[in-house]
């Protein structure tokens, strides 16, 4: 007779450790997760098969199906968050890349000038690509490489044509 | 005979002279002054392979910085000296959209501290004489 009460109590006691636990995890889950499920539901009810309907309307869709349909709706919806983050963030990447104008991008520029200025000539096609080196500087690194170039030039230090 | 021969001569000449006025401007650099002018034909068709004057503009779209453009002169002289300048500023870059062939060009330069050669002043004139001759054979390399 002991020996049933304690388990009865043993038993009851862990019921409501159990019921506690459960409280505790519902509190805890986001308010915006919890609406992007309610809109995920709805969304999920909309696309229920026919046979989860009633003749007057009403669903009665059982518990795995639902589950089911939410999964599958979850699961996309983050495959197209993931996709369109990582977009964003090549995107980013890239035009942050092309946008480091100084001091190294400019003083990349100077030094191929120094260089063709060492060599003593370039090519037409070295001075196009050299000068879309300089297109990729601010306005004032353009027009001082530019100016670096034109002097140079003038000098007698390379030969070639703008 | 000798009249006839006479006759003939005066209307050849007669008939060159009807081919309008021409104007060779060879290519000069004024160094002291920082100016440097010619007409195109004449440089094209100087006895040297090195002489030539004109203006451009280039215009850079990489779609991710703005855009760049710049216009530039350059001549050099049959002494072989030679000059460039460049510029950013709009008017002269108008300037250079009115270029055409055959023209006279004059264009002058400021040296400045940071920038090197700017160009300060751009010059065209397109008028007939200096137009090439039809009769001009091209010349042989």
């Amino acid at each position: 007779m002991k020996t049933s009460t304690v388990l009865i109590l043993v038993q009851t006691g862990v019921l409501l450790l159990l019921f506690g636990r459960i409280i505790a995890i519902e509190k805890r889950v986001p308010v915006a997760e919890a609406k992007a499920q309610d809109t995920l539901f709805s969304e999920a009810i909309d696309v229920l098969p026919p046979s989860a309907y009633a003749s007057n309307g009403v669903f009665y869709a059982d518990e795995i199906q639902l589950r089911k349909i939410i999964r599958e709706e979850l699961a996309a919806q983050l495959e197209s968050s993931s996709d369109s983050n990582k977009q964003t963030e090549m995107v980013a990447a890239s035009v942050s890349a092309n946008r480091v104008y100084e001091p190294h991008q400019r003083e990349r520029v100077a030094q191929q000038v120094d260089y063709y200025a060492s060599v003593g000539s370039i090519s037409d096609t070295e001075m196009h690509e050299l000068q879309w080196e300089i297109a990729k500087l601010d306005e004032t690194g353009r027009k001082e490489m530019l100016g670096k170039l034109v002097r140079a030039l003038n000098l007698g230090e390379i030969e070639g044509n703008l | 005979m000798r009249k006839l021969w006479l006759v003939v001569s005066l209307i050849l000449l007669s008939s060159i002279a009807s081919a309008g006025k021409v104007n060779e401007r060879p290519v000069v650099i004024d160094l002291d002054q920082s100016r440097a002018a010619g007409d195109q034909l004449t440089a094209r068709t100087a006895d040297n392979d090195i002489e030539l004057i004109g203006c451009g503009i280039k215009v850079y779209d990489d779609g991710v910085n703005p855009v760049w453009s710049f216009g530039f002169c350059q001549a050099r002289d049959s002494a072989d000296r030679s000059i460039q300048c460049f510029t950013g500023n709009a008017d002269l870059l108008e300037a250079i959209k009115g270029a055409s062939a055959y023209a006279w060009i004059s264009f002058s330069w400021r040296e400045d501290p940071d920038f090197g050669f700017e160009c300060s002043s751009i010059q065209f004139s397109t008028n007939s004489f200096y137009l090439p001759d039809p009769n001009l054979k091209p010349k042989e390399k």
